[in-house]
């Protein structure tokens, strides 16, 4: 039985279809202005295996062809992220802080707190004793603690999003990133690249300032064993780095492929209600 | 004696020169590449005005974002640099003694001041770690719609029905107008921008609420051109607010003030 889950991010969508909650196949595209023409571009990248965003796919899937799949083989669809309500070919819509919170545990069972820190958005997840989203805490009032932030500082550097993890890694100087604000961050950048200052520098302090950032949001919820990041920034090796250094010794759990942990756990809902829906309608035809 | 004022904004450099209580010339260069370049061109330009050379200016005083990198460029014996906040207190209080709250708003910095009926800055607030209460979001509009920054002023008054921005960050609001002009039909341009203006508005208010009004409110920087900012800030404050004529100047202004005191007490000689 195949059921789907939907990740409609405001940067990025995220597409994933699991065959009795085995990956099958995932895709990923870039968010456009039309939700309903993003959803279906989602769908289409995922079976035809493309994640164009993000290069080279990092998990292993099973050698079987996904490309004539179509939306009506689905048992069941899940939609979440911030387009999750305009989905139209979606059955249910779930929030992405519990979608995070079941993806999470499919990549790291045990897990306890999760960092998910998206292209608009943070957010900090405790995950209770049976796997239920105990607390949370979110950022969307601000893009100093997103991934806009790194952005918008790449761009302004004229550095590759991928490359910005590894290059700050390259930093031999402390030099305290002069904004908090992601408006003023392109200013921030181009000045102190003016005053000779290295990319490797100033990316470097600009991880340390947005690392800052997000702990200070997750510790509120409580940081605990085992240690989740997800979202773009777990493709950041600079960000990961200042992140753990945070941990006081806890190790960061990064997901094989931590962008689409929203998307896994859509889809594992989606199996679950497919399964309900199945006995329902056993019962029902037993019923007449 | 002749004395100049530099003022080194994120966007723009200012040169004011000042003789006595007289305001001889200004101009104003668009900061680019190099700050001593352009500081260097705007005295030169103010001077022009003037029919003074290089020689006659006794004491310079600089201030802004960037006032310690030109120091040496402007090859002034006096020079000195006085903190942004300073500057805009002596200069608003220079035009306006009964001021005594000014509202500072530039590119990408804005500031509330209090100040004592000397003129003397009490309290001040800034607004360095949020872009929302400056004029970043007018720079990213005018590119949007393209329309010429100094022009969104009376367009936004055009306004009948302001369209509400609900995001408090610059960057988020930035997306929220980007689907307003998509919508199909689009908003009308006026109301976009009187929505953008309320959003700034409010961010600016809050500043000058934690200093405080206790008489009149004066408003200057850049972004005090645009008569819809200002009338979103009439409208919080409920009664008109001080403008100078060329509101730009009242930064460089408040350090040609300083400079004028420096050559006054023979720092010059």
């Amino acid at each position: 039985m195949m059921t789907m889950g939907i990740d409609i991010g405001s940067r990025s969508s995220k597409c994933v279809i699991l065959d009795d909650g085995k990956l099958l196949t995932y895709g990923s595209i870039e968010t456009g202005p039309n939700i309903h023409k993003t959803a279906q571009a989602a769908v289409d990248a995922a079976v035809q295996r493309r994640t164009s965003l993000w290069g080279e796919y990092r998990i292993k899937l099973p050698d079987v062809k996904t490309d004539h799949l179509k939306i009506e083989d689905m048992a069941f669809i899940v939609s979440t992220g911030y387009g999750r309500a305009i989905v139209p070919f979606a059955h249910r819509n779930i929030t992405e802080i519990t979608c995070h919170c079941r993806g999470a545990q499919w990549f790291v069972p045990g897990v306890s707190t999760v960092l998910d820190v998206g292209g608009q958005d943070s957010k900090g997840i405790r995950v209770g004793a049976h796997g239920e989203v105990a607390d949370f805490v979110m950022n969307d009032k601000c893009a100093g603690g997103t991934g806009r932030f790194m952005e918008i500082v790449a761009e302004a550097l004229h550095v590759p999003l991928a490359e910005i993890g590894p290059l700050s890694l390259k930093s031999t100087k402390d030099l305290p990133f002069s904004s908090t604000c992601a408006a003023f961050g392109r200013g921030a950048a181009v000045t102190m690249s003016k005053e000779g200052e290295r990319k490797e520098d100033i990316l470097n302090g600009l991880h340390e300032a947005i690392a800052n950032r997000v702990m200070a949001l997750v510790k509120k919820v409580g940081i605990a064993d085992k240690f989740v990041i997800s979202g773009g920034i777990g493709r950041n090796v600079g960000l990961v780095k200042k992140i753990e250094a945070r941990l006081d010794g806890l190790k960061a759990n990064l997901p094989q492929e931590p962008m689409i942990v929203g998307a896994v756990g859509a889809a594992l809902f989606a199996l679950d209600l497919a399964k309900k829906k199945d006995q329902a309608d056993v019962s029902e035809k037993a019923a007449g | 004696m002749a004395v100049v004022g530099v003022d080194l904004g994120s966007q723009s450099t200012k040169a004011v020169i000042l003789e006595g209580d007289k305001i001889l010339g200004g101009a104003s260069m668009q900061t680019g590449e190099s700050a001593e370049t352009e500081a260097r061109m705007a005295v030169q330009e103010a001077l022009k005005q003037t029919g003074l050379k290089r020689e006659d200016l006794k004491a310079a005083v600089a201030t802004g974002t960037l006032a310690v990198p030109v120091t040496a460029a402007l090859n002034i014996a006096a020079l000195k640099t006085r903190s942004p906040a300073s500057c805009i207190a002596t200069g608003a209080f220079f035009r306006f003694p009964q001021a005594r709250t000014v509202l500072y708003v530039g590119c990408d910095s804005s500031l509330a001041v209090r100040m004592s009926a000397e003129g003397e800055v009490e309290e001040s607030v800034k607004n360095e770690r949020c872009a929302v209460s400056s004029g970043a979001l007018l720079d990213i509009l005018a590119r949007m719609l393209e329309v010429p920054v100094e022009e969104l002023g009376a367009l936004s008054l055009q306004s009948t029905a302001p369209e509400k921005v609900s995001s408090r960050c610059v960057v988020f609001a930035e997306g929220e107008i980007l689907s307003f002009i998509h919508k199909d039909p689009p908003v009308p341009v006026p109301d976009v921008l009187a929505g953008a203006n309320q959003c700034i508005a409010d961010g600016l208010w809050g500043m000058v609420q934690k200093v405080g009004v206790p008489s009149e409110l004066l408003i200057c920087g850049g972004v005090a051109r645009n008569a819809g900012i200002v009338k979103a800030i009439e409208d919080r404050l409920g009664k008109p607010v001080l403008l100078p004529k060329q509101p730009q100047y009242v930064r460089a202004l408040g350090a040609a003030v300083f400079a004028r005191q420096m050559e006054k007490e023979g720092v010059a000689s």
